[in-house]
């Protein structure tokens, strides 16, 4: 239980959850169960950012903006560490 | 003679001017990294051979230095480095300035011994406090009304959030699991820093924990008057309270339990169970004045351009921070807790 709890190892999970939101397909998975970016605005009664889902959905569309291009980066050098010193 | 101590080759060999000047211009290198002395010599090769070669040995030596200082080259790199230093410097403050609010960092270090005390005292036994509210300064002056509503360092309350406390309680719970070991005979230098490791990663989850919930719920901390929301560097305060009741379990019991097996009977169990209720207590009452701000003043900041948003949602939203607040308060911390003090 402890050995799960290493610096390290938080970092994996990290990336490794990161990786997954960014992942995540707008057109042929976020779009199909309404959670595109551009659901919001359909919903009755304006878009209503205080709710969860739309949280989550500015959340989701956040990540998969900002990280991108880090995350190429990290891959990498997380690819060629474990390559190489794993 | 002169000469020939300084350099050999052009006394044994004066026909061959062209490679004299290299080896002379060798010399000051050595001495002084930008070398001017070999361009001079080199730009009156052809006028005056032999002078010049022969001179200009003994001579380019305080010629390399004071050259060196005048050279429009080695200012211009003078020039160069004070400004990168200057911009470094300036892009590091702002970076810091930016992401660390260095004023509300010495006012949640601002804290006196009888606050620490008092502080830990109410940790562990935080029945019978009774007020939980944080104080506000007194705006004397009316010249300047923003800043009426800014908290009073933790010197002057008690109920305010430092980072004296946890800082110290980390580290000495991270050396105290050290002398934990070494008590038991199993130390090793690397408990040190896999305790650290640890210890950090659980904080850094729970950290990441508010602060998500805090912006599912939409809560956001008060605003300093500089702009800078400190929010996060209070959410860290907090996670760091709970390493008094953990450091009050481990010595108990390792104390009344015998220190040579780490026997974890019902004693143990009990003590554990006290500090974490107290502990619980602690972070409901306090964490309330955050979590739950007045509806009346901050609470439907984020949702109050929305008309559409109204009592029904906030009162929603209320409940549900509530329930988070507990779930935070008894269900997390009974987790961090118990992981901490295996």
């Amino acid at each position: 239980m402890l050995f799960f709890f290493g610096l390290g190892n938080l970092f994996y999970v990290f990336i490794l959850l990161t990786n997954a939101v960014a992942v995540l397909s707008e057109d042929r998975f976020l779009a199909r169960i309404g959670w595109g970016s551009s659901a919001q605005a359909d919903q009755f009664g304006g878009p209503d950012t205080a709710s969860f889902k739309a949280k989550m959905i500015n959340l989701i569309s956040s990540i998969r903006t900002v990280m991108r291009i880090p995350l190429i980066a990290i891959n990498t050098l997380v690819i060629v560490y474990e390559l190489i010193l794993g | 003679m002169h000469r020939g101590q300084y350099n050999p080759p052009p006394a044994h060999s004066p026909p061959l001017h062209h490679p004299v000047p290299q080896h002379v211009s060798t010399v000051p290198q050595l001495r002084s990294p930008p070398p001017p002395t070999p361009q001079s010599q080199q730009g009156g090769y052809t006028p005056q051979q032999g002078q010049q070669q022969h001179q200009g040995v003994p001579f380019g030596y305080p010629n390399a230095f004071t050259d060196f200082a005048s050279d429009p080259t080695a200012q211009l790199g003078i020039q160069a480095t004070k400004h990168a230093l200057a911009a470094g410097q300036g892009w590091a403050g702002a970076a810091v300035n930016r992401y660390i609010d260095i004023p509300a960092l010495k006012h949640l270090f601002n804290v006196s011994n009888s606050y620490v005390l008092t502080k830990t005292y109410v940790i562990l036994f935080p029945w019978r406090h009774r007020p939980w509210s944080r104080q506000q300064r007194m705006s004397h002056s009316h010249a300047d009304p923003s800043s009426g509503g800014e908290y009073l360092p933790p010197r002057e309350d008690i109920n305010s959030p430092d980072l004296y406390i946890p800082t110290m309680t980390f580290v000495t719970y991270i050396l105290l699991n050290a002398v934990l070991a070494g008590v038991k005979g199993t130390y090793h230098p690397r408990l040190l820093s896999m305790n650290f490791g640890t210890t950090a990663s659980v904080l850094l989850i729970e950290f990441l924990f508010l602060k998500g919930a805090c912006y599912f719920l939409s809560i956001r901390g008060p605003t300093s008057p500089s702009g800078a929301n400190s929010q996060w560097l209070e959410l860290i305060a907090y996670s760091g309270y709970k390493f008094i009741g953990i450091i009050f379990t481990l010595l108990i019991t390792s104390i009344l339990g015998g220190s040579t097996n780490a026997h974890w009977g019902w004693l143990s169990w009990s003590i554990f169970l006290y500090c974490f209720l107290a502990n619980g207590l602690f972070y409901v009452r306090s964490l309330r004045w955050m979590l739950l701000p007045d509806s009346a003043a901050g609470g439907m900041e984020w949702g109050a351009p929305q008309p559409g948003v109204g009592v029904h949602a906030a009162r929603a939203q209320k409940g549900r921070r509530t329930k988070f607040l507990f779930a935070h308060s008894y269900v997390a911390q009974l987790f961090f807790m118990w992981i901490l003090t295996r």
